[in-house]
C-alpha cells in the first residue's frame, strides 16, 4: 500500500486531530505530525491543508510575536473545525473497521 | 577548472520563487494561500542545517504540492515553455512603472474599443454584401449609415458589459470557490461593483477568544467602502438602546440610534436589518469629506452595540490633540468604572517612514477605549489606520509612543499572555460570513 496516498486522503483528520489537543503554527503542525509517526508528510501539504481549513472556516487563527524568530501564526479548532473533527472520525473508523473486518475474513480463508 | 555549486536559496527566495510558479492565482486567492508563507519558510529553515532546497525540494514542487493540498486545480509541474517564456518577459515588462502604468490604463480603453468594433463590423457586412459608401466614417449609404452604425453600437456595448459582468463574476467566482452560497455570492458581487473596499472585523470583549463560543457574536462583516468610509450607517441594535455612535476621541456618544431602538423599547417589531432608516454618522469635521462612501451590512448579520469611528490623521490640524477631552473624561464616569476595559489607547502615534516618499503620520495619538462586552464596529475613512490600530495592539508594528492595554496588560510587553484571547479578520476572510475568526 502507497502511505502517501492514504496520508493523502486523511491528511485533513490528521490535522485536525493534532491541533483538537493544543492550537499549533504551520512547521509545529509538522513536526507533532512527524513525532506521531507520519514520517512521510511534506511541509508544503500541511501547510496547504491548514490554509484550506483556514479558508473553510474550519480553524482559528492568531499571531504570536516571537523574539527569536519570525511571527508564528497559530492555528486552533473553533467549533466548526471541532463538528468537523468528529464526523471525520467516525467516517475513518468506520472505514477502519470494515477493513479490519476484510482483512481478517480473507486471513482466516487463508 | 572549477564548477561553482549554485548558492543555497533563502528563505525569502524560496517563498518568492514559490510565489512566482503560484502567480497565475487569482490575486485574492494566492494572497490568502500564501499570506505567511515567508515566516513559516523561516520557521523551516531555521530547524537545522541545510539547504531549504534539501529539505522541502525545489520550489516548483512545493508550490505543485501547496496548491494541491490547498484544493486548487492543479497544473502539472513542467520546465518553461515558450508560452511561460513569453508571459514572464510580460511579466518583467510589467515590473515597469511605465509599462504598469500602461496595462492599468488599457481596461479603460474598453469602450472605445466596443464603438470601433461596432463600426468594423457595419464596414466588413457593407463591404461584404457590396452595399459599402466611399466614406470611411459611414461604411453604409449614407441614409442608412447612422442608424445602422447607431444600432451596431448600442448593440457592442450591451454586449460589452454583459460580458465585462460576466468576467467580473468569474473572478469573484474563483475567489469564492467552495463557499457556495446565495448570500455570500451577493456579498461577493457588492465587492466587485464597489472596488477596493476596505473591511475590518474588530470583535473584543469577554468572549473575544476562538469564534463559536458566542453564537449572537459569530460572523459581524463591517463592509467599508472605498476611499470614503462613512455616508451612513444602518444600525440595528440588539437591545434597545443599544446602538450607538461613540467619538473616539472624546468617547461622547454622537447620537442614540433613532427608530428602532425606540421601537424595540416599545416592544415594536424592529424593521427587517438593512432595511431601514439609515443613520447619519457625521460625527467629526475631519469625518465631513468621507461622506460618500457607504457603510452597508449584510442581513442580519450586522448588529453592532457600538460604532467607534477614527478619522484621519490631519497634517493640518491646528488644535492640538488635547487628552482631556478623551474618554476619561467625567463625562461617563459611570460606564468607565461600571464595565471591564478590554481595550485601552492612550496617545499612540505611529509614522511610516517611506522610500522617496513622505513620511507618513497613520496615527496622531489615538486615544481609544473599548469595554468588555458587545459587539464594536471599527469605522473610518481610507487611511484613518484602522489596520495600523490593529496591528500596533497585536504588535505587529511598533507604535512610535503611546500606552496601550490588552484586557489590562501592557502592550507590547505582556501580548503573549492575552494574544489567544484576541481573535483577528484579515481583510481577505473577512469578506465572507463563513470566514472563521483569524
Amino acid at each position: 500500500v502507497d502511505t502517501t496516498q492514504l496520508l493523502k486522503g486523511v491528511l485533513d483528520l490528521a490535522v485536525l486531530a493534532v491541533l483538537d489537543g493544543q492550537d499549533g503554527y504551520g512547521y509545529d503542525v509538522v513536526r507533532r505530525l512527524r513525532a506521531a509517526g507520519l514520517a512521510e508528510v511534506g511541509d508544503a501539504s500541511v501547510y496547504g491543508t491548514l490554509r484550506r481549513l483556514y479558508a473553510g472556516g474550519n480553524l482559528n487563527s492568531y499571531v504570536v510575536p516571537s523574539e527569536e524568530g519570525p511571527h508564528r501564526k497559530y492555528y486552533g479548532l473553533n467549533a466548526s473545525g471541532r463538528d468537523l473533527l468528529e464526523r471525520s472520525g467516525k467516517t475513518w473508523h468506520g472505514f477502519a473497521d470494515t477493513m479490519a473486518g476484510l482483512l481478517s475474513a480473507s486471513e482466516a480463508v487463508a | 577548472m572549477s564548477t561553482r555549486l549554485p548558492e543555497p536559496l533563502s528563505s525569502a527566495e524560496y517563498a518568492r520563487r514559490v510565489r512566482a510558479e503560484l502567480g497565475e492565482l487569482p490575486a485574492g486567492v494566492h494572497e490568502d494561500l500564501l499570506e505567511d508563507l515567508d515566516e513559516h519558510l523561516a520557521e523551516v529553515a531555521a530547524d537545522d542545517e541545510g539547504p531549504l532546497e534539501a529539505k522541502l525540494g525545489p520550489p516548483i514542487v512545493y508550490a505543485h504540492e501547496l496548491r494541491r493540498a490547498a484544493g486548487l486545480p492543479i497544473t502539472t509541474p513542467r520546465g518553461p515553455s515558450a508560452v511561460h517564456r513569453l508571459a514572464e518577459v510580460g511579466r518583467r515588462g510589467a515590473r515597469q512603472d511605465a509599462t504598469k502604468a500602461v496595462l492599468a490604463f488599457l481596461p479603460e480603453l474598453r469602450p472605445a474599443w466596443w464603438v470601433l468594433r461596432a463600426w468594423l463590423a457595419v464596414a466588413a457586412l457593407a463591404h461584404l454584401t457590396g452595399s459599402g459608401s466611399r466614406s470611411y466614417l459611414l461604411p453604409v449609404g449614407r441614409l442608412l449609415s447612422i442608424p445602422v452604425v447607431a444600432a451596431a453600437i448600442v448593440l457592442s456595448v450591451r454586449w460589452g458589459r454583459a460580458a465585462q459582468r460576466r468576467r467580473r463574476q468569474r473572478g469573484a467566482g474563483t475567489v469564492r470557490a467552495g463557499r457556495a452560497g446565495r448570500g455570500a455570492a451577493a456579498e461577493h458581487q457588492d465587492r466587485v461593483r464597489r472596488p477596493e473596499p476596505t473591511q475590518l472585523r474588530l470583535r473584543v470583549g469577554r468572549d473575544a477568544g476562538p469564534a463559536g463560543r458566542d453564537p449572537h457574536h459569530q460572523h459581524l462583516p463591517v463592509f467599508l467602502h472605498g476611499a470614503a468610509a462613512l455616508r451612513r450607517v444602518a444600525l440595528r441594535p440588539r437591545r434597545p438602546g443599544a446602538g450607538q455612535l461613540v467619538h473616539h476621541t472624546t468617547g461622547r456618544l454622537v447620537r442614540r440610534t433613532p427608530g428602532p431602538a425606540r421601537a424595540a423599547a416599545a416592544g415594536q417589531r424592529l424593521p427587517p436589518a438593512g432595511a431601514g432608516r439609515p443613520q447619519s454618522a457625521a460625527c467629526h469635521r475631519h469625518t465631513a469629506g468621507a461622506r460618500s462612501g457607504t457603510v452597508y451590512g449584510t442581513g442580519s448579520t450586522w448588529r453592532p452595540d457600538h460604532v467607534v469611528i477614527l478619522r484621519r490623521p490631519c497634517s493640518d490640524h491646528t488644535q492640538p490633540f488635547d487628552a482631556s477631552r478623551g474618554l476619561h473624561t467625567q463625562s461617563q464616569p459611570h460606564r468607565m468604572n461600571a464595565r471591564m476595559s478590554v481595550l485601552e489607547v492612550h496617545g499612540v502615534t505611529k509614522t511610516y517612514r517611506r522610500r522617496r516618499k513622505p513620511a507618513l503620520r497613520a496615527l496622531d495619538g489615538l486615544e481609544l477605549l473599548v469595554e468588555a462586552g458587545g459587539v464594536h464596529g471599527f469605522l473610518g475613512p481610507n487611511g484613518s489606520g484602522k489596520t495600523t490600530t490593529i496591528r500596533v495592539l497585536l504588535g505587529l508594528v511598533r507604535a512610535d509612543q503611546g500606552q496601550m492595554r490588552l484586557f489590562g496588560r501592557r502592550v507590547p510587553e505582556e501580548l503573549p499572555a492575552v494574544i489567544a484571547q484576541v481573535g483577528r479578520w484579515s481583510r481577505r476572510r473577512c469578506s465572507s460570513r463563513r470566514s472563521p475568526a483569524g
